[in-house]
């Protein structure tokens, strides 16, 4: 049998469990006093990544590295897709929208001096052109799912001044986005 | 009645704003001279007449600028008027903003007139200066370059305003904290700038751009350069040094600005690139939105009215960031991955006959004396809070469960502090018939206790609902 590796720090190895395990995403950082500071569970992992991806194999997860931030998944499930990551997409975009259709920057969501604030995501569970997308991604109450969802699960911060910026999980999500989208050439070209 | 030219455009010079509004509206209809004769009749009543000027009533009426040549052309039945066309230019010579910048037809126009030139003066024309028709084609040659030298001028002059206006407006939407309600038209008019003005004028001036034949014709056209240097270059051949090196020298003019609109592209082009990744990121949000909108219209119609978005929908599959990511709750999470299912029986039954081959001289045990696990004084002060809320009998529905466990824990408690109330809340948050029912706003709070301050967001119990358990 093999020894387990010295290298591993078991308090943070529970810590990291804790989050895994309750859905959450370990963001390489984390917002401290409206400064992104290094996350050591993050670290941790980087550190003793083939130890962790064993650990969590063995217990029917896959540990999946995405570019700054982990998460869990099952590793035979009967379905990918599954409705928390319908909801926290959904809810994600909502925000998106209502953000660049309300005459802000994108840069918004990401900087710590701006965020989401509380008004602005009442206004949006108001929105009578958000209802309908609410109501159909099984959204009973976005306030709840906005903190269950995104808060907890570590895909945005809770700044200083009481808004919320996307985390680095929350910004690889948009990422993809842009990165995908192909405009046509007449706007790219100069 | 007749009033001297010289005092309309005196007075009409004191009501610039009326003229700018006059040239706004010929630019906003390209190609078009005329303007509505009611659009003017409103800005002489606004600006004019408002201002109680006497003279000015009087001599920029419809009628004095119609009488005293100002307007060349009225019709009455189209209600328009056509102003004259130096007026216009006046005013867009006083503001640069106004200056009409040339566009690649004024540039092809300007360059074939002097390719025209160049070839009728080294096919039919004899280098011979006092010939009446040498005269006066060197008069229209010079007359061609001086043209072309001021409008060049000029558009510089205007591209540069532009380019002004728009660092403003986007050193403006910089500032203004996340604001980007100009971002867009800003892009397409830093857009229409560029290609429409800039890149013409620097195509016109660089003397590499290449030039096709023109239809019908095997013979290359010229560029203005080309067309310039081989005038100085012809008159200098038949003795003509002083007409060759004046053509020369106007050319070396012309060219001083390509240097200028180089400048200008250089930041027009940053402009439009900043901009571009903003109107690219709101595009890809449009779109990824705009499928999930399409998704969902699906399900508008028929059976499917009552129907829940599917969780492997195109417009979320798409997306592979979180594809997976698992519920939130413990429950049922841990098993053991045993890969070969089959051979589990032959594992254990191995162990066991290992087990029991090593261990065959094994001594009677002793009896073995149970330790109590050992707690920290912290935990069993929690776990005795957890107790009592367990035995408490809860209402049905709670404005503020944290103000609640305070009041109630402070009664029950002699020795109550505030690190009994965070047990409290850890209590509700794992026990699943209080967890459901609790409901967060974004409400922050504050409960000072024995020299101690929590701060919290307000959360309620609310009444059991069927419908009300978010699906984690």
């Amino acid at each position: 049998m093999n020894e387990i590796p010295i290298n591993i720090n078991f308090d943070k190895a529970s810590a990291i469990y804790h989050e895994l395990m309750n859905g959450r995403v370990i963001n390489k950082t984390d917002l401290i006093n409206n400064n992104e500071k290094e996350n050591e569970l993050y670290i941790e992992i980087i550190n003793n990544l083939n130890s962790y991806k064993v650990q969590y194999a063995m217990s029917g997860f896959e540990l999946v590295a995405k570019p700054g931030f982990f998460f869990i998944r099952e590793a035979n499930p009967e379905s990918i897709h599954t409705k928390p990551v319908k909801k926290i997409q959904t809810l994600l975009l909502i925000i998106a929208r209502y953000i660049t259709t309300s005459g802000y920057k994108y840069d918004l969501l990401t900087d710590a001096s701006g965020g989401i604030s509380p008004e602005q995501l009442a206004d949006i569970a108001s929105n009578a052109d958000f209802s309908e997308i609410i109501k159909r991604t099984g959204i009973d109450d976005l306030m709840t799912t906005f903190r269950t969802h995104l808060l907890e699960r570590g895909l945005m911060y809770e700044t200083g001044r009481g808004t919320f910026i996307l985390s680095v999980a929350g910004r690889h999500f948009f990422d993809e986005i842009f990165s995908r989208y192909k405009p046509s050439d007449e706007d790219t070209k100069l | 009645m007749k009033v001297d030219r010289a005092t309309i455009i005196q007075t009409a010079l004191n009501y610039k704003q009326v003229f700018y509004k006059l040239i706004d509206y010929l630019d906003s209809s390209p190609g078009s001279s005329e303007i509505l004769q009611s659009l003017y009749i409103n800005l002489y009543q606004k600006y004019v007449v408002s201002s109680g000027d006497e003279m000015a009533i009087r001599v920029l009426s419809l009628e004095s600028l119609q009488k005293n040549g100002l307007v060349i052309h009225s019709d009455n039945q189209a209600g328009t008027l056509t102003l004259q066309s130096f007026i216009i230019e006046m005013y867009r010579f006083i503001d640069k903003k106004r200056i009409r910048e040339l566009s690649h037809a004024d540039f092809e126009l300007i360059r074939k007139n002097l390719q025209t030139l160049c070839r009728d003066f080294e096919n039919s024309l004899s280098i011979s200066p006092g010939h009446d028709k040498y005269d006066e084609a060197l008069i229209t040659l010079f007359d061609t370059i001086d043209t072309a030298l001021t409008r060049i001028k000029l558009n510089v002059e205007s591209l540069t305003a532009n380019a002004d206006a728009i660092g403003a407006r986007y050193k403006a939407m910089d500032n203004s904290a996340f604001r980007s309600v100009d971002s867009l038209t800003l892009h397409d008019d830093s857009e229409k700038l560029y290609k429409r003005f800039i890149i013409p004028c620097l195509e016109f001036l660089s003397p590499n751009t290449p030039m096709k034949p023109a239809v019908g014709s095997a013979e290359p056209q010229l560029t203005l350069t080309k067309s310039m240097e081989r005038l100085s270059e012809l008159h200098i051949r038949r003795g003509e040094s002083f007409i060759g090196e004046r053509i020369q020298y106007k050319l070396t003019a012309i060219r001083s600005f390509y240097k200028d609109i180089s400048k200008i592209e250089k930041r027009v082009q940053r402009y439009f690139r900043t901009l571009s990744d903003e109107r690219h990121r709101y595009n890809a949000i449009e779109d990824a939105f705009n499928a999930l909108m399409g998704d969902i219209e699906e399900l508008r119609h028929g059976k499917l009215k009552n129907t829940q978005l599917a969780t492997d929908a195109d417009s979320i599959t798409r997306h592979e960031s979180f594809t997976g990511l698992k519920k939130h709750s413990l429950a049922g999470c841990w098993k053991i991955n045993w890969y070969d299912e089959v051979n589990n029986s032959n594992l254990i039954e191995e162990w066991v006959t290992s087990m029991v081959d090593n261990y065959k001289d094994i001594s009677p045990r002793s009896e073995i004396k149970q330790l109590k696990p050992v707690t920290s004084p912290e935990n069993e002060r929690k776990i005795h809070v957890f107790r009592m809320l367990h035995n408490k009998s809860w209402p049905d529905e709670l404005d503020n469960i944290y103000i609640h466990c305070h009041e109630w824990l402070k009664n029950e408690l002699d020795d109550y502090e505030l690190s009994d109330l965070l047990a409290a809340y850890e209590f509700c948050s794992s026990i699943s018939a209080i967890e459901t029912r609790l409901k967060h706003h974004f409400i922050k709070s504050r409960i000072e206790y024995g020299g101690y301050v929590l701060n919290y967001h307000d959360a309620a119990l609310t009444r059991i609902s069927s419908n009300s358990r978010e699906n984690t």
